[in-house]
């Protein structure tokens, strides 16, 4: 146990100490002044602008995450009854499969002054541009688990008198968890991305609307403590599909 | 062991399929009485799998009838269960969830079900083992509790298809003989399909032998041997004997073809 706890922390040594490094190699290039000051602000900038600003970026991630959430959750509620019926019926799966497909090659960032336009400025057309950017790896990866499984289980539970409910929601749905979760897992971190790609065009609230306003104010340090804000945000979200997964999934803690 | 009343459990009438306008097995006759073990042997390929999906109802054939205790139950599932040569355990249910499907499928409480599985977890060798999950298994432990859901599903009858063919030598030996004396105690019909000679001989009191294709029943041999089926057994001059008259059934009917 205690060897597998030393195994665990020298694996995440290996990523934190690149991260380091990184900071390092940044900093030294800010000293050097081999990229001027107003372009590349030095890591302990960014540090001061993070710290300085944190109430009004917490109170901007508040809105930010509030949109995600909400775009996640219709996704996940959409793409739940779409791979449903996808998986249910041959037809639907041929016709709608190439559409979804077709789907993901727009652009979000084409998208959104549309939905804004459509839309208005209020949350609705964050929700909405979420929605659009998480719902294809949801319901793809719902529609993969739910088709995945071993056709001789089916033939087992159908020789055993299972109707087709029972099998949906004994068999398939319990078996489709791995791909919904990992489906999830992409769909949290577009989650954050979509909302500050909509907030970028429309809006007062945000962490878009606060990297644009930081933007044109030429305040760098601050563009980069907002990135530090939206990935910590995506890693907070990852962390908690994970633990969701995990209390879900107990039976793959054995592996 | 062979009890053999008067009237079969299980029966499959003249019956014929094909597939994709190719015959697979024709004009089958096979006969299940209460408490024996019978095992369908032949090469892969001759369409055991196939009569064995008609026989539980997954599929319905071309000609024929299956009958369950004399009521025509052909092409119906529901009714006879088959376990496969997978164990097709569901790995995100505990052992004890797992085996209690045909009852909960049947409307049987929870808490029932539950009673009635671990009361028969002991005689299943798998005491002990009702909150594991598949993963935490043995391959003979899979299997056990894959037939354990089958026994629950119907104690009558079991329908097994190469239920040990995964297993390795060892632990395959051991799962004959507690199989053996399982049926023996509840007095469980058996239909089983195997392509090794030496299990068929361990375990059954009859053997059909499927040869040819389309595949049809070629012979049938009898086991009446009473002694009990270990080790020894397999170096008798009788299992020789019926060893010897498969193998010329078979290589007969590879001759022909």
């Amino acid at each position: 146990m205690k060897k597998k706890t030393l195994a665990s922390i020298i694996d995440k040594l290996y990523p934190l100490s690149f991260i380091v490094l990184f900071i390092l190699l940044w900093q030294i290039l800010c000293w050097l002044q081999v990229v001027p000051g107003f372009m590349l602000p030095s890591p302990g900038k960014v540090v001061v602008a993070l710290f300085s600003d944190i109430p009004l970026l917490l109170s901007h991630a508040k809105v930010s995450l509030q949109e995600s959430l909400y775009g996640l959750a219709a996704a996940v509620t959409t793409a739940f009854f779409l791979a449903l019926l996808m998986d249910g019926c041959r037809f639907l799966r041929r016709s709608l499969y190439p559409l979804l497909v077709l789907s993901q090659t727009v652009p979000p960032v084409a998208i959104a002054p549309l939905l804004v336009l459509w839309l208005g400025y209020g949350i609705l057309p964050k929700a909405a541009l979420i929605f659009i950017t998480c719902f294809f790896p949801l319901a793809i990866g719902l529609l993969t688990g739910l088709q995945g499984v071993d056709d001789d289980i089916i033939r087992l539970y159908r020789s055993m008198g299972a109707n087709k409910r029972q099998i949906l929601f004994q068999v398939k749905l319990p078996a489709a968890l791995d791909s919904f979760f990992a489906g999830l897992r992409i769909a949290v971190a577009y989650a954050i991305v979509g909302a500050v790609i909509a907030e970028w065009l429309g809006g007062n609230q945000g962490l878009g609307v606060y990297m644009t306003r930081a933007r044109n104010a030429f305040s760098y340090d601050k563009m980069f403590a907002v990135i530090i804000v939206v990935s910590l945000l995506s890693l907070l979200l990852i962390k908690a599909v994970d633990i969701l997964q995990k209390r879900s999934m107990p039976w793959k803690r054995l592996k | 062991m062979t009890t053999c009343p008067n009237k079969p459990i299980l029966q499959g009438i003249d019956i014929s399929q094909s597939f994709q306008g190719q015959p697979v097995i024709s004009e089958i006759n096979v006969e299940l009485y209460p408490g024996e073990t019978v095992c369908i042997l032949g090469k892969s390929g001759v369409g055991k799998t196939t009569l064995f999906n008609i026989l539980s109802g997954l599929e319905r054939p071309e000609t024929g009838r299956v009958l369950l205790a004399g009521e025509d139950i052909t092409g119906q599932s529901g009714k006879v269960a088959y376990m496969q040569q997978k164990d097709l355990l569901l790995p995100f249910r505990t052992v004890a969830d797992n085996a209690a499907v045909p009852l909960r499928l049947r409307g049987v409480g929870k808490k029932e079900a539950r009673k009635q599985v671990e009361a028969l977890l002991p005689e299943f060798d798998l005491a002990g083992t009702a909150e594991k999950y598949p993963a935490q298994l043995s391959g003979g432990m899979r299997q056990r509790a894959a037939l354990l859901r089958s026994y629950l599903f119907n104690d009558q009858i079991m329908l097994m298809d190469e239920p040990f063919s995964a297993l390795d030598a060892l632990t395959k030996n051991e799962m004959h003989r507690w199989f053996r004396r399982l049926v023996v105690s509840r007095g469980t019909a058996s239909f089983m399909v195997t392509h090794d000679i030496d299990e068929g001989l361990k375990l059954a009191d009859r053997i059909y032998i499927l040869t040819g294709q389309p595949g049809r029943i070629c012979r049938q041999i009898i086991v009446d041997y009473t002694g009990e089926r270990d080790e020894s057994f397999t170096i008798s001059p009788a299992f020789v004997e019926w060893k010897t008259q498969i193998l010329a059934a078979l290589r007969r009917e590879n001759g022909k073809n």
